[in-house]
């Protein structure tokens, strides 16, 4: 991709509101995650838990232009949540692992239970702003086809 | 951005080298050592490998950003020794001790700065 076409998709990105969900439990990474989506002038809001996401995505159905999920959380782990996610709300939007285990058998198991793509942490920026911009502009396409 | 720039340099070129965000991060580091601490001590002391296994997994993304792998594996090592149970309450005390010492080391050098920020 020339540099032109990268710069003129970034700022057409950016210039566009997505809300994203982050779902993790831990404050750390969510200043990590905050900072690396201000790039997209993305705010995005936070589910501590499984149980929470699930309530923000049911009161809130369509609102979510992408999930990111941790895959390690407490109670109901991130492969549960998206399967409920995916199941009973019928959530269509990409949900994206973060996970700070690169076992194979793991990255399977996420990709089994409905997530799209993972990400291992720790999350280097480049690769992160990356696939967002995948994810974001595959979400507009979409919005607008 | 290059492909050889650590993760905190990244970061800290993505804040536009924020004081504010960096002083949180560290704020937010501290926190999570102390957790860590606390969770690491019972989860040794009780052999509990879930309690183990929950807190190291979480200190693993945080201490690789402030590359202090070291703790890390020092956590990993004490994991091991519970889940093979070839643990005597002195090794265990030994190694709550060393993990706690790389802490608290951390703790000490983020409050001086934080102190002098």
């Amino acid at each position: 991709m020339s540099d032109n076409l990268d710069a003129l998709i970034t700022k057409q990105l950016k210039s566009e509101v997505f809300q994203v969900l982050v779902v993790d439990d831990d404050d750390f990474n969510h200043l990590i995650i905050s900072e690396l989506l201000k790039k997209w002038n993305i705010n995005p809001e936070f589910a501590l838990s499984g149980e929470q996401a699930l309530e923000m995505v049911h009161q809130n159905p369509g609102k979510f232009d992408l999930v990111l999920m941790d895959v390690y959380l407490p109670q109901m782990s991130g492969l549960e949540t998206t399967q409920k996610l995916r199941t009973k709300c019928d959530l269509k939007v990409p949900i994206i692992a973060l996970t700070a285990d690169s076992m194979k058998d793991t990255r399977e198991n996420i990709l089994k239970v409905g997530m799209n793509d993972v990400m291992i942490k720790p999350l280097k920026p480049e690769s992160f702003h990356q696939k967002m911009r995948h994810y974001l502009q595959q979400r507009l396409e979409d919005k607008n086809a | 951005m290059p492909e050889n720039k650590s993760l905190i340099e990244s970061l800290a070129e993505l804040s536009k080298n924020d004081p504010s965000f960096r002083r949180e991060m560290d704020v937010l580091f501290i926190e999570t050592l102390q957790e860590f601490m606390v969770a690491f001590r019972q989860g040794m002391q009780q052999a509990n490998l879930d309690t183990l296994s929950f807190a190291i997994h979480k200190i693993k993304f945080a201490v690789q950003v402030y590359g202090i792998q070291n703790l890390y594996n020092e956590a990993e090592k004490g994991r091991q020794l519970i889940k093979q149970n070839q643990s005597s309450p002195p090794i265990i005390q030994q190694v709550i001790s060393q993990v706690g010492q790389l802490c608290q080391q951390q703790i000490n050098q983020l409050k001086q700065k934080l102190g002098k920020a």
